[in-house]
């Protein structure tokens, strides 16, 4: 993947370039949309403005970062901005499917865990859902996470640490484990 | 081990960091309030884990790039539009500004050639000078009021784009909020 080529093509205007930035990264950013917003078509929205923003400010990337942590902070912002601005009242989606072929019983097990695992991350605000999204999906460091959502290393542990407690205490009340 | 260090221990252990896990297990076996919480802790670790991570729907790259499109397109078509008018109004001024006081200039300058080769009409020639004179005045009263009008053009042309962009932006947003 020569993604630098991509990227400084893009820079230059080359739409044709940035498709293919999009195609590599469509699903990581559309799903930190989805499992930041709960919801497929504001994920979609969300997911497509983050790539209209990446396009708009290419410029401004830094080529000694990775693309994706740079794209995952726009797409994390984007989904912060977009949840305070709705006040967090976007209707959970209970009917996600991810494809592939699995029998029905499988399919309700997770199904039934999608949407706990949904109805957990809507419990809490939306920096420290930012928080946990990027490290249980992405397998961002603390450090790294600190650098997507520009906090500091102490705050994104402090905010990881109250956000599984109040997972752990949800937990207790929407699926009584 | 304390409740207090007990959680605090968790917390580094989900964190992946290195703990006494036999001081953690001891503290869990005599504390049920502890248990409960380090089972809650845990199921919802596994949750996190083992959620899938979500692909994007069919044909989300073109609509993507069709929206950049349309997106492009709007913009240019904005700035081409205030680049028009701005550079149309600034001109119309500068043209009317030039002519008005060209005409003022000329018929003064006229004024005395015209004085001079009538010497021998001097009625005729009073005639003239009076028109001459009404003329200049009607061109210097005129400038500030054509001028007047002309900014008063340029102030619209730019509010009437500024409402122009502003609609696209909201038309633009309501579109892409409901495809």
């Amino acid at each position: 993947m020569d993604e630098a080529l991509w990227i400084q093509q893009a820079r230059a205007g080359n739409v044709e370039a940035f498709g293919r930035l999009v195609r590599a990264y469509q699903t990581a950013v559309y799903n930190l949309a989805y499992r930041m917003l709960g919801n497929r078509m504001e994920a979609e929205d969300a997911a497509q403005e983050t790539f209209l923003r990446a396009f708009q400010h290419l410029d401004q990337y830094d080529p000694d970062r990775p693309f994706r942590t740079w794209l995952l902070s726009i797409a994390a912002h984007h989904c912060i901005d977009r949840m305070r601005r709705q006040k967090l009242t976007l209707p959970l989606d209970s009917d996600h499917r991810d494809g592939g072929e699995v029998d029905p019983e499988e399919m309700l097990i997770r199904k039934e865990a999608q949407e706990a695992v949904q109805r957990l991350l809507h419990r809490l605000p939306p920096t420290d859902r930012a928080v946990v999204i990027l490290y249980y999906w992405y397998g961002e460091s603390i450090r790294e996470i600190a650098q997507t959502v520009g906090l500091t290393v102490s705050a994104v542990k402090s905010r990881l640490h109250r956000a599984r407690w109040r997972m752990a205490q949800g937990l207790e009340i929407a699926d009584g484990v | 081990m304390e409740c207090e260090t007990a959680r605090n221990v968790m917390m580094e252990y989900l964190d992946g960091k290195p703990v006494d896990r036999g001081a953690l297990e001891a503290h869990l076996s005599r504390c049920a309030e502890c248990r409960e919480a380090w089972e809650r802790l845990a199921r919802v670790e596994q949750l996190l884990r083992e959620a899938p991570t979500v692909s994007a729907p069919m044909g989300f790259v073109g609509r993507t790039l069709a929206h950049l499109d349309r997106k492009r397109r709007i913009r240019r078509a904005v700035l081409g539009g205030l680049v028009l008018t701005t550079v149309a109004v600034g001109g119309g001024i500068l043209g009317l500004g030039a002519t008005v006081w060209g005409l003022s200039d000329l018929f003064e300058a006229l004024g005395p050639l015209l004085r001079a080769t009538l010497t021998l009409a001097p009625r005729l020639a009073d005639v003239a000078r009076t028109l001459l004179r009404s003329l200049c005045l009607t061109a210097d009263a005129l400038t500030a009021w054509l001028l007047l009008l002309a900014g008063c053009g340029l102030v619209a042309a730019i509010g009437a784009n500024w409402i122009w962009w502003w609609v696209v932006r909201r038309v633009q947003a309501a579109t892409i909020s409901h495809p």
